[in-house]
């Protein structure tokens, strides 16, 4: 009996260790590529639990006088329940060179059945295309 | 069996959960809430936004300079923001990271701050002074292009707490941020754009302090 118990209170030891061991989560994004000036997102779905939860929707460009291109598009919460989620945008130039802006991931939340309407400018003259990446949210806690 | 049940606590417990301290580098764009207090991801979000405000801003496109016609590029000083929040906070890592974001962009021009100018004001008395520079080749003072424009701003915060109680267990914390930022002519006082970012941070802290 005695045995039976410091074998139950060895494994649970070892579970609380594994908890507290285990490595920070890593959450899959969803990212939405634009074509140019073209209205029309790519898609590639690596979380389909986000994909059932949000859309991207009426996606908008426009480029101002000074030349920089700017972009909109709105956050839909598909679902009654809120969505903690964060979001990035890398910027391209014509040729597909990525502009190195030292991008950071921005936190959302998006109530239920909510819309978001987002609007980014690019950092250079230069940026002609961009791609949209989202995913759970994995702050650091 | 009792002796075994001790050691177990006292030794093994400890050295279970310390054994799997490690250290890793991570993104450095990642969403941080360790804290409620003033962090990376602020500080991110803050210049971020208002960067993208100042690139859109059409009466910043440019300005007339009547001494150089070929560049009309608004030339910006990036002037100190006031930390008025509760917190200490290296405002500098603000301004640094828009200054770099803003000339990046090609859109502005800008001139060099206090910093800077401790170091031109080095070299120029060195080049000028210590006879190593062919004095023909020595920078002098005087030269240098003057700011059309000043960039200055207010940081605030407001924070309230709330403790537990019976029909809440959690205590609460509620912190607002407001990030103003102005651009001015140097010249008429003028300002020429200004605009607000905001951030809200809430807390909760369970009984055992989840």
């Amino acid at each position: 009996m005695g045995n039976t118990k410091l074998q139950s209170s060895l494994i649970l030891l070892a579970a609380l260790a594994a908890a507290a061991c285990a490595s920070r989560k890593v959450d899959t994004e969803n990212t939405y590529r634009s074509g140019g000036e073209a209205t029309v997102l790519e898609e590639e779905i690596g979380s389909s639990l986000l994909e059932r939860q949000l859309e991207i929707r009426a996606p908008l460009h426009k480029r101002d006088d000074a030349g920089f291109l700017s972009c909109q598009f709105e956050l839909h919460n598909k679902q009654k329940s809120q969505i903690e989620m964060e979001w990035t945008v890398s910027w391209f130039d014509e040729s597909g060179m990525k502009i190195d802006t030292n991008e950071h991931w921005r936190p959302q939340v998006l109530g239920g059945m909510a819309f978001e309407t987002l609007k980014i400018v690019a950092p250079t003259p230069a940026a002609a295309r961009w791609k949209l990446k989202v995913r759970e949210s994995s702050a650091i806690q | 069996m009792a002796v075994m049940k001790k050691a177990l606590a006292t030794f093994l417990l400890p050295v279970l959960f310390l054994g799997c301290s490690s250290i890793e580098y991570d993104d450095p764009g990642r969403v941080e809430t360790l804290t409620i207090d003033f962090g990376s991801t602020d500080l991110q979000t803050l210049a971020g936004e208002m960067v993208d405000s100042l690139i859109r801003s059409p009466a910043l496109n440019y300005i007339e300079h009547p001494d150089d016609r070929t560049d009309r590029r608004i030339v910006m000083l990036m002037g100190g923001i006031s930390n008025r929040t509760t917190e200490h906070i290296d405002t500098a890592g603000i301004t640094d990271k828009m200054r770099v974001k803003l000339l990046n962009s090609g859109k502005f021009r800008f001139v060099a701050g206090e910093l800077g100018q401790d170091e031109i004001e080095g070299q120029v008395r060195f080049q000028q002074g210590s006879g190593r520079v062919d004095p023909e080749k020595a920078r002098a003072f005087g030269k240098q292009v003057g700011a059309d424009t000043v960039l200055y701003g207010t940081l605030r915060s407001i924070d309230k707490e709330k403790g537990r109680s019976l029909e809440d267990l959690y205590d609460k914390e509620d912190l607002y941020y407001q990030f103003v930022l102005s651009c001015v002519n140097v010249e008429s006082g003028e300002i020429l754009w200004s605009d607000e970012a905001e951030i809200r941070k809430t807390a909760r802290t369970g009984i055992f302090g989840g």
